[in-house]
């Protein structure tokens, strides 16, 4: 079967030939079995182009089978332009991916860190319950007792004193600013105005280097003699216009107790330090 | 597309490798420090750094550091130096040591702190095992350092991960100042407040040398110890502290340390804090009141009773307990301040000397 029968084949299978000359070499191709092969091959595959919605019924012709198996094939149908940016979706995704990774892990490096709450901070968590009634909540203890250096007093120095609290006389107590600031956390002045329970009571006694115990009293409802006598009513009025809690910023308290787990000493941030006995 | 997933992988590896390392202008501050720096050890265990102060063989360390009252150090370059602690600061928790033998000029010592770095300043921690960075949070904290009760300016100092060891860490701000040293993690494990008050407060038992007329410091009360050793400790990853993923850590303030360098550097070698000899606790109402006084100060010479409370000192007025304490932490030692205080029905004004305390 050589090219020219081929093409008649071609002509034949697709319709592009009259009646009598189809008929002439259909009957050519019936006595060669590869061409008749062969004609069975291109008419099964014009039935399989008229399946192709794609491909109008009149290009169904001679020469677009030509260019299909003859040269290069059919062409193909032109690509819409945007189709070539179908893929951008995949470098676009990974940048905004990393982008987000990165932004996250620098928001994690500069936010402020959650520190353990004041009693201000701590009323305004519970909200409007009372927080001295609440279990671990009620306020430290008095400074514990440090009793008188025996060592010391033998040798007569009178350049180095002691002191000390007596814990054993202290009573519990409720941290003054839990009252101050768990109904308007505004303050030891702003919570004082709102007090209508009796007043716990922060006592303790000081024991002095000479054995005397003094006591002392900080409750506002029941103070010692030489707290009461140490206010009056202007005095009173006046400091509670002008008091407000200590410092600018969270009281740290530097333990004396080492911290496993640093090698450093452990510190807590309260926002009160009104019980704390400074010297200076 | 494996440009893209190449290129993803690259950037998220680098950024975790960046935390761990210092960057350029990290590295420039350590390059600056680290010739004045020697490691502490003990036997073959690296124990903390000091740092050279001047050009006699003085160095300054954290107490977590020093582990002994003798301690060899190496410096930058391997040179083995024998160290012996001469003088320490209770409320700054630093000590003073003397290197052996000496050749001056072979150290080249650390500027003195004047400037206080900026909130949010890069700073540079040098622990045992190298520097590490940090930031500067804030330089306006003030806390109580216990057992001396003493009230002090404290700088807060965050690292970006949880930090084993780290106590006894020597700050360095970006000129190459040491701008303190950590003395304090925020504790974290305890995480209920009134649990953190009341084992803050179990412990606090004064400790008290006070020296009247200012002569030469007497001895410690109980203080004077060392620490345990921090290089021993084993990590619990459970029990971090610092909040989240972070370290808070707090070290004396510049102007502590200003006053430590000076009385290090002094003949005496001792660290002077300003005081009147008073230990006071807020008023009701306001104000600041007596609670006890030392006898034989000058607040007691002066006729300053317990009771009293104390309202203005000069012209600044009184509020609580920490405005007291702040006040005579700035005095300076020999000056006379009057203080107003409220006895009873009475208003008086006393003038008081403020003299020298010695704390161990």
């Amino acid at each position: 079967m050589n090219r020219k029968f081929e093409d008649k084949l071609v002509q034949l299978a697709f319709g592009d030939m009259s009646a009598e000359e189809a008929a002439r070499v259909e009957a050519e191709a019936k006595t060669d079995p590869i061409a008749a092969q062969t004609l069975a091959s291109y008419r099964d595959m014009r039935s399989g182009f008229s399946l192709m919605s794609d491909v109008p019924e009149d290009q169904l012709s001679k020469e677009r089978l030509r260019d299909a198996i003859l040269a290069q094939g059919l062409k193909p149908k032109p690509v819409p332009r945007f189709a070539l940016w179908s893929y951008a979706w995949m470098p676009v995704a990974a940048c905004a991916f990393t982008f987000g990774i990165l932004m996250v892990r620098q928001h994690g490096k500069t936010s402020e860190p959650m520190v353990v709450m004041g009693p201000s901070a701590t009323a305004k968590a519970f909200g409007n319950t009372d927080v001295t009634k609440l279990p671990n909540l009620v306020a430290m203890n008095p400074p514990t007792a440090k009793s008188v250096d025996e060592k010391l007093r033998s040798t007569g120095e009178d350049l180095v004193d002691d002191w000390g609290i007596n814990d054993s006389a202290a009573q519990p107590a409720v941290d003054r600013s839990y009252h101050g600031r768990g109904g308007s956390g505004t303050g030891r002045s702003g919570g004082r105005h709102k007090r209508h329970e009796p007043e716990p009571q922060l006592m303790a006694n000081i024991v002095l280097a000479g054995g005397v115990t003094v006591p002392l009293a900080v409750s506002d409802s029941a103070p010692p003699a030489s707290a009461q006598n140490s206010m009056n009513n202007s005095q009173a009025a006046l400091k509670k216009a002008t008091a407000k809690p200590s410092g600018d910023g969270p009281i740290i308290l530097i333990d004396q107790q080492q911290d496993a787990e640093t090698g450093a000493q452990r510190a807590t941030e309260v926002g009160s330090a009104s019980n704390v006995i400074v010297g200076g | 597309m494996l440009l893209s997933a190449v290129s993803l992988v690259l950037a998220l590896s680098n950024s975790w490798f960046e935390e761990d390392q210092l960057n350029t202008r990290e590295q420039a501050m350590w390059n600056r420090v680290e010739p004045s720096l020697v490691t502490l050890v003990t036997g073959n265990q690296a124990r903390g750094v000091a740092a050279c102060i001047d050009n006699t063989g003085l160095f300054i360390a954290h107490q977590a550091s020093v582990t002994g009252r003798l301690m060899d150090g190496r410096t930058s370059k391997g040179k083995v130096l024998r160290f012996r602690l001469i003088a320490q600061d209770g409320p700054s928790h630093m000590m003073l040591l003397q290197a052996s033998p000496w050749v001056e000029g072979e150290i080249k010592p650390i500027p003195e702190p004047t400037t206080e770095p900026a909130a949010g300043s890069a700073l540079l921690a040098v622990l045992a095992d190298g520097p590490i960075k940090a930031e500067l949070v804030s330089s306006n904290r003030f806390g109580v350092v216990q057992p001396y009760r003493r009230a002090l300016p404290l700088s807060e100092i965050r690292f970006e991960r949880p930090l084993p060891l780290v106590g006894g860490a020597l700050i360095f701000s970006e000129n190459g100042q040491l701008v303190g040293a950590l003395s304090a993690t925020l504790n974290r494990a305890n995480s209920n407040f009134d649990q953190n008050i009341s084992t803050a407060f179990a412990s606090m038992k004064p400790v008290i040398v006070y020296q009247k007329g200012g002569g030469a410091g007497a001895g410690g009360v109980g203080g004077g110890g060392f620490a345990p050793l921090a290089a021993g400790a084993t990590r619990n990853n459970n029990l971090a502290s610092g909040p989240g993923s972070l370290t808070t850590a707090y070290a004396p303030g510049t102007s502590v340390l200003k006053k430590v360098f000076e009385g290090f550097k002094s003949p005496s070698h001792q660290v002077y804090h300003a005081s009147i000899g008073v230990f006071c606790q807020d008023a009701l109402g306001g104000g600041s009141q007596v609670v006890t006084i030392t006898k034989g100060s000058t607040a007691d010479r002066a006729g300053i009773k317990e009771g009293d409370v104390i309202e203005h000192i000069g012209s600044t007025l009184i509020r609580t307990n920490l405005d007291f304490a702040k006040l005579i932490f700035d005095q300076k030692i020999g000056e006379k301040i009057t203080v107003r205080v409220h006895r009873g029905t009475e208003i008086l004004n006393i003038d008081v000397v403020v003299d020298r305390q010695i704390m161990q």
